[in-house]
């Protein structure tokens, strides 16, 4: 039996969009947008040219909100490539696609092998391969579905494909719970998981494996994404990763510690930016920078916040794969101490002690509640869970706010 | 931080000048006041100050004298008790360094200047009189309130308005609830039209599949639809091809009919019948051309040999040529020969002419009078020598003459002076014993002084007059000018108390009237019950009480109720109006005190009108003593007083002048007396005396003069005489010498003998006789060579008649025209041989031409003959032409009918075939059964066409739920915009929070500080207005607040209200406040003042000073001026605590 190749993936959330304000960018737009499908095409091309004999996916095919049937079709196009090409797929559905009506109205071409709920297994074409699986038959699996899966066949290679949120994250749902060692005792060769969105190679003996998202959408999935490669010789499966992602999140703290002037600043950016993209495994990079450190230049920092964020902007535009999406700034000043006599030191205590004060915290809670009526729901949804995240917002906002009419008054003063 | 020293290396016009400020001394002002004149330097002093803390400008209004990159001033700061050395160079880079000339960053000085900004520091605290307006306007008129003003510029904090502004305007553009024109705005409506946009473009996934079935089954339709078309489409082309062949088969059989008579015709033509009809054209027309041609020679040949040639005289031609410029001068010759021989004979007749004017023998030749060129110039000088001579002597006489008539005048002269006497007694001795020079002067300034000071005299004693008395001589003194001032100003003083104390009197009186008016008021309208009626009442009680006590009866007891109920009353009327009681009992208290008041005012009042009167009498007293009939009030009193010494000191100078002139005076009275004998003049005053003295010495010496130069004349004269005589005779000698070799010149120049003395008068004949002999010598020459080309011209045309066999004519020019014509008439027929040659040659060669295309079209027509059978006729063009025509309809006929078979072939098939199928069908058949199936097909083709449209439509449905990106794309978009959104509203959050946060810290940053910001400039200012303005305040105008001060009349005036004097002061003020303010905050810096106090007064300036030095206690405070008396005011306020630099 020579060597056969299978690629496993899985929540690839098709039309799932990015979010990030770097998309404002129309560069940044037309090299991006629909990432995640631009992520699936590169897994089929991959499946293509290296012959593979196998597509796995372990659930989360759809993503819940996205509900087009334009997804099915681009979807049905290009399995149908697949199927040219005589590689089959194997399919279970996840917690999203349950509840994605697109899932049940799209009628899959036939080289594709959609587990049920009841659970099964079948036979890759004429090889010693089974794939074992179980598909979520409704939004929720608060149960363990590894009752559904029958015995592992003799003398064959056997991969079972589950979609599952393992023993689960505090706060989160558990969908479909079990633990890595339930899953090792139960006899297969390779587990292809699904669900959880970073990549983990739980156990090798057996294969325990979740190759998390082909397509990171937001800062909280960053870095580089990939799909799992198997390959199987004389019965030995090994994994290898294959990268998927067409752009990637990043996150980077500029130290600017000690910096005198606008020279260095842009210096020290320019650099760590540079490294930042050498070492980038996508082709695009989409970056949350943050300056850091003690610098005297603080308050022009500060003060020019606006053009800073234009500055890096073209740094980063100059290292052709790059995209600013947001610039913090969290700097110190060395010289706070010394100037306290100037008007400006003055009116800043008087800001910090009135920040304090109930009156203008009642003042502040009355304006972020009109206001933030003007955000989506989803997205107040997210940023105003409760109280306590509205008083954190407001005390946050009224700090940076002050430091930044302190610094255009300080520069003002200069 | 202060100024130690400050130098001026090299600024303005200033090489190392230094101003040393010294150290600073506990309790004594740091206060320095520098004092130049104009243009010293004192404004320059101050710019370099301000060049040592904030560098050289790119362009420096200092850098007149030394170069910009040369300027340099250094200074020593003292700050915090430390010293600090500065030196600033005009470089661009590094200009600040220390005192061992290094380098040193800006922020070693900015450190101690706060965050004064060199613009704030000239405002606040360098002023002049740009700044200090400027910046005082600003300050007072700018928008904001003045306590926001005051304490920006004091803290250096001066542009909070804008930064405020820019964090509003953010926040507006950011979001304003219900505005369409905001970030968050624009945002909402682009997520809307996104979603729109998602919403058309969108298909749920539920519509997939009925679209797929909806068109399978369309598909299916127009399937069957097509194939049913098609059967029709077959029908309905038979029936019409056996329709089409029917007329065919017919044409067939006749062509085949009427093709049998002519199957040996040829297949095909190699020749067009046009093409023949050219040909026979050409035939004709080359048939002519020969005829033509054949005549032309026979002509030609015949005129050809008429013509007769004569070679011999064709050469004549070229022979005739040479002889053309022959020719020409022989024609010349013959009309100027007789003029220049007759030029020859007139030349010799004028010879002849000057031979006889020089007086030679008759019959001489004249040529052997004509001399040679140097002898003629050698006869000129020698004769010019002789002529000057004659003319020099003559002069001399002349001059001889003159001299003697000059000498005889000056002997006349002379003696008519001798006889002219002195008759008047000279004067010039006189006048040098009295001086005259320096008497006259002295004498008139003498009288000029005593003449003004009488007037002074007399118009101080007409100012005395008074209440209609006046006064000749100085009234005796009784009573001093200062004695006098003091009678008025005590009465004056008396006077103005007096009406004060009238007028308070007045008030207090009208004041009691009021209140005792306000306290009837109050007892009687409010029934209040004063003090005395509720005593009265408890009394009342008490009694009956009293009286109830020993009787209680009934009668007492009702008394005693009656009075206990009344007093009740009374109390609780009382209690009810006790506020009103407590105010009537202050009433009735400042009742009382006014009453003192008034009664001490009247006493006072009595006092002081008394003291008026006593006053008024002294002075009556002293008014009466001076000799005044009516009584003069103190005031006056003292005026006159006044004016009496005056007219006391007029009259004591015109005393002393008199006794000190009386000299001077005395000396002009005896000159004058010596004088007057002398001169008999009819007036005898001293001026006029001295001036006639004057001009009567001047005459005496003018005499003088003239005698002297008569006798230099005479002397002169005499001598010239001498000298004329002389030079005559030297002369005469000279002129004996040059005749003689004049006469010894002439013998030896001519041939002939020649009268000298005739020569002597005109050399003219010999230069005529030189000058005609010239001529006469170029005529012979001229004749001899036109001679010689006629006798050659001659000779040369006989030889050529002669060779022409020409019989000579009468002149050789006549000869000459006939060879001309004989040779011209030969060239002739010579041409015309030649020309008739070349035209026969050419006819030949055209006929022989025509001759050849003849048998060429001849060749053609035999070979076209060939192809026909011999039954056709084909001798001719003609005759072919018409075979070649008939065999061209049957070659087309052939055609037709080939192509005939073979459409019916396509239609149905063979010729058999044909025959067989259509050998029962009509026309009329086969176009009913046509016209059936085209009906079935449009039917049909309907049908299809909507078929096609629904296929069409499905298909168009499905497309659209292609897989394109799309709505992704949207969605992706969608998220953006509502991650924009978000953002946009924190943003506006944050700017809003800090905004608000900014306003309340500087609303209560303002609250602290302008209270002693305002306090501050308010003492100030009242402080330098001596209390004339005790006040500030403010006063909100719309959204500004304007600052008003107020004097102490209590009237508000606002800056641009006041003085320039004492708007400055108030400028001033708001400075010295500042710098109080920012000393408050650790922050001393010197304070320099460029001449401002220019406008003030002198007890302002005083005042000033005063502040400066206030400044001083606290800070370093310098004054620069140009005035002495501020100076003078400076020392006078602060004595040895003010240190003066001069420049």
């Amino acid at each position: 039996m020579s060597s056969i190749k299978i690629l496993h993936t899985a929540d690839v959330h098709l039309d799932s969009p990015l979010k990030s304000l770097a998309l404002r960018e129309e560069g940044l737009q037309s090299a991006v947008q629909t990432a995640t499908r631009t992520a699936f095409s590169k897994l089929i091309d991959f499946a293509l040219t290296e012959e593979v004999a196998a597509l796995l996916i372990a659930g989360d095919l759809f993503d819940g909100a996205q509900r087009s049937a334009k997804t099915g079709a681009f979807l049905l196009t290009e399995l149908d490539r697949l199927k040219a090409a005589g590689i089959a797929v194997f399919y279970i559905k996840g917690n999203h696609d349950a509840e994605n009506p697109v899932t049940g109205e799209v009628s899959l071409p036939d080289n594709v092998h959609v587990f049920d709920g009841r659970g099964g297994k079948k036979q890759l074409g004429a090889t010693g391969i089974w794939i074992h699986g179980v598909s979520f038959s409704g939004r929720h699996a608060p149960e363990s579905l590894l009752s559904k899966f029958g015995a592992p066949e003799e003398d064959a290679v056997n991969i079972a494909m589950l979609h599952t949120s393992l023993a689960g994250s505090q706060g989160h749902d558990t969908y479909a719970p079990c633990t890595v060692s339930e899953l090792s005792a139960m006899g297969f060769d390779y587990w292809a998981l699904g669900h959880v969105h970073k990549r983990q190679v739980h156990a090798s003996a057996p294969w325990i494996v979740m190759p998390g998202i082909p397509q990171g959408r937001d800062i909280g999935e960053a870095g580089p994404k990939s799909a799992t490669l198997l390959t199987i010789e004389e019965r030995r499966i090994s994994v290898s990763e294959v990268p998927t992602s067409a752009a990637e999140f990043c996150e980077l703290q500029v130290d600017l510690e000690g910096c005198t002037s606008d020279d260095e600043v842009r210096g020290r950016i320019r650099a760590r930016l540079q490294d930042l993209s050498t070492g980038l495994v996508s082709d695009i990079g989409l970056l949350r920078l943050t300056l850091t450190g003690s610098t005297a230049r603080k308050w022009q920092i500060l003060r020019d916040q606006d053009l800073w964020r234009e500055t890096a902007g073209e740094i980063a535009a100059n290292t052709g794969r790059i995209w600013i999406e947001k610039l913090k700034i969290d700097l110190s000043d060395p010289g706070a101490e010394t100037a306290a006599s100037s008007a400006v030191a003055e009116l800043e205590k008087l800001m910090a002690s009135i920040r304090t004060e109930p009156g203008f915290q009642a003042q502040m809670s009355e304006l972020l509640e009109g206001v933030s009526a003007e955000i989506p729901v989803r997205r107040r949804a997210e940023l105003l869970p409760d109280e306590a995240a509205a008083r954190q917002l407001s005390t946050d906002l009224s700090s940076a706010g002050a430091q930044t009419i302190l610094a255009a008054m300080k520069g003002a003063s200069e | 931080m202060r100024l130690r020293s400050l130098t001026l290396d090299l600024f303005g016009h200033f090489s190392a000048k230094s101003y040393d400020f010294g150290d600073a001394t506990p309790d004594r002002p740091d206060f320095h006041v520098i004092y130049g004149p104009n243009e010293a330097g004192k404004t320059t002093s101050m710019e370099g100050f301000l060049r040592l803390l904030y560098g050289f400008p790119h362009i420096d209004p200092y850098g007149f004298l030394h170069q910009r990159k040369n300027l340099k001033v250094s200074g020593v700061l003292d700050v915090n008790g430390q010293r600090l050395e500065l030196t600033r160079l005009s470089t661009r880079d590094g200009s600040l360094r220390d005192a061992n000339d290094m380098i040193l960053p800006e922020a070693a000085i900015q450190a101690h200047l706060g965050s004064l900004s060199e613009t704030d520091y000239r405002q606040l605290l360098c002023l002049d009189d740009e700044t200090i307006e400027k910046g005082g306007d600003e300050i007072v008129a700018s928008n904001g309130d003045i306590g926001r003003l005051l304490f920006s510029a004091a803290a250096g904090v001066s542009d909070l308005t804008g930064v405020l502004d820019q964090f509003r305007s953010k926040a507006d553009s950011l979001y304003r609830k219900r505005a369409s024109s905001t970030e968050v705005a624009r945002l909402k409506k682009e997520l809307a039209d996104v979603d729109q946009q998602i919403k058309d473009l969108d298909i749920p996934a539920s519509a997939y599949k009925k679209l797929k079935q909806a068109l399978e089954t369309a598909r299916q339709e127009e399937a069957d639809l097509r194939s049913q078309r098609k059967s029709l489409h077959d029908q309905k082309a038979i029936l019409s091809s056996e329709k089409s062949a029917l007329p065919l088969l017919s044409e067939i059989q006749n062509l085949t009919d009427a093709l049998a008579d002519h199957e040996d015709f040829p297949r095909q033509l190699e020749v067009n019948p046009e093409d023949l009809v050219e040909l026979l054209t050409r035939q004709n027309r080359l048939l002519g051309d020969k005829d033509r041609l054949e005549a032309e020679i026979a002509t030609l040949t015949e005129e050809q040999a008429g013509l007769v040639r004569n070679p011999s005289h064709q050469t004549l031609q070229s022979e005739l040529a040479a002889l053309a410029s022959l020719s020409a001068r022989y024609s010349t010759a013959q009309l100027d020969l007789e003029k220049r021989r007759k030029s020859l004979a007139e030349t010799h007749a004028d010879m002849a002419r000057s031979a006889r004017d020089l007086q030679v023998p008759e019959g001489t030749d004249p040529v052997t009078l004509v001399v040679t060129e140097a002898q003629l110039q050698k006869l000129e000088d020698t004769r010019q020598t002789l002529r000057d001579l004659t003319l020099q002597l003559e002069r001399e006489g002349e001059q001889l003459k003159e001299a003697e008539l000059r000498l005889r005048h000056a002997q006349e002269r002379q003696a008519e002076l001798k006889t002219a006497d002195t008759a008047n007694t000279p004067v010039g001795p006189l006048l040098q014993r009295y001086a005259i020079d320096s008497l006259a002067p002295r004498f008139a300034s003498a009288t000029e002084a005593l003449k003004s000071a009488a007037t002074a005299r007399d118009e101080t004693l007409a100012d005395l007059a008074m209440a209609g008395q006046t006064f000749d001589a100085v009234p005796a003194s009784g009573l001093s000018l200062t004695e006098a001032e003091e009678l008025a100003r005590a009465h004056d003083g008396v006077e103005s108390q007096r009406q004060t104390c009238a007028e308070r009197c007045s008030e207090s009186q009208r004041d009691l009237a009021a209140l005792g008016l306000k306290i009837e008021h109050l007892t009687s309208a409010s029934g209040l019950i004063d003090d005395d009626h509720a005593k009265s009442a408890r009394d009342e009680r008490d009694r009956l009480w009293s009286v109830h006590k020993s009787d209680l009866s009934p009668t007492t007891a009702n008394a005693f109720e009656a009075a206990m109920e009344s007093l009740d009353k009374t109390s609780s009327l009382r209690l009810d109006h006790a506020a009103e009681l407590g105010q009537l009992r202050g009433e009735e208290q400042r009742r009382i005190e006014l009453q003192a008041r008034y009664s001490a005012y009247k006493e006072r009042l009595a006092r002081l009108e008394e003291e008026a009167t006593a006053l008024l009498a002294t002075a009556d007293g002293h008014a009466r003593a001076f000799g005044f009939k009516s009584p003069v009030p103190p005031k006056l009193l003292a005026q006159w007083v006044a004016k009496r010494d005056l007219a006391s000191k007029a009259q004591r100078t015109w005393e002393r002048l008199s006794q000190e002139h009386e000299e001077t005076l005395a000396s002009a009275n005896r000159l004058a007396a010596d004088l007057r004998p002398l001169l008999t003049l009819e007036t005898g005053d001293f001026q006029t005396l001295v001036s006639e003295a004057r001009r009567r010495l001047q005459d005496e010496r003018n005499r003088e003069d003239e005698r002297k130069s008569a006798e230099d004349a005479l002397k002169s004269q005499e001598t010239a005489v001498e000298r004329h005589q002389q030079r005559i005779n030297e002369l005469k000698a000279a002129k004996l010498a040059a005749n003689s070799s004049w006469q010894a010149l002439a013998a030896e120049s001519f041939q002939a003998p020649v009268d000298t003395d005739l020569l002597v008068q005109s050399l003219q004949p010999l230069r005529s006789l030189r000058e005609l002999e010239l001529t006469r010598s170029g005529l012979t020459r001229q004749i001899e060579s036109m001679e010689a080309d006629q006798a050659d011209f001659s000779r040369e045309v006989s030889d050529l008649a002669q060779k022409a066999g020409l019989r000579l004519s009468e002149t050789p020019a006549a000869t000459y025209g006939q060879l001309q014509e004989l040779a011209k008439a030969a060239q002739k027929t010579e041409d015309t041989y030649v020309e008739l040659g070349r035209r026969l040659e050419a006819a030949r060669s055209g006929l022989a031409a025509a001759e050849t295309v003849l048998r060429e079209i001849d060749g053609k027509r035999l070979v076209l003959a060939e192809a026909f059978p011999d039954r056709v006729a084909t001798g001719s063009l003609q005759s072919l032409r018409s075979a070649v025509s008939l065999a061209g309809e049957v070659i087309e006929k052939r055609k037709r009918l080939d192509d005939l078979t073979s459409s019916l072939q396509g239609l149905i098939g063979s010729l058999e075939d044909a025959k067989l199928r259509l050998e029962d069908k009509t026309e009329t058949d086969l176009t009913a059964a046509l016209s059936l199936i085209d009906e079935d097909l449009n039917r049909a083709d309907q049908q299809l066409e909507q078929a096609i449209e629904r296929r069409s439509n499905a298909q168009r449905d499905l497309a659209a739920v292609s897989g394109d990106g799309e709505v992704a794309r949207l969605v992706e978009r969608k998220t953006t915009l509502e991650l924009a959104l978000e953002e946009t509203v924190l943003t506006y959050l944050e700017t809003q929070y800090g905004l608000s946060l900014a306003e309340e810290a500087i609303r209560r940053y303002r609250d602290t500080h302008r209270s002693s910001m305002m306090e501050a400039t308010e003492k100030a200012f009242a402080d330098l207005t001596n209390g004339a303005y005790a006040r500030l305040t403010t006063q909100p105008e719309g959204k500004t607040e304007a600052l008003l001060a107020i004097d102490a009349r209590g009237t508000a005036k606002k800056a641009m209200e006041l003085s320039k004097g004492t708007r400055f002061q108030l400028y001033l003020a708001l400075r010295a406040a500042a710098y109080q303010q920012l000393a408050s905050q650790n922050l001393c810096l010197p304070f320099f003042c460029d001449d401002i106090f220019e406008t003030f007064d002198e007890s302002r300036t005083r005042s000033a000073c005063k502040v400066m030095s206030t400044i001083g206690r606290t800070g370093q405070a310098i004054y620069l001026t140009h005035h002495q008396h501020v100076v003078d005011i400076a020392r006078e306020v602060c004595g040895s605590e003010v240190t003066i630099h001069r420049i």
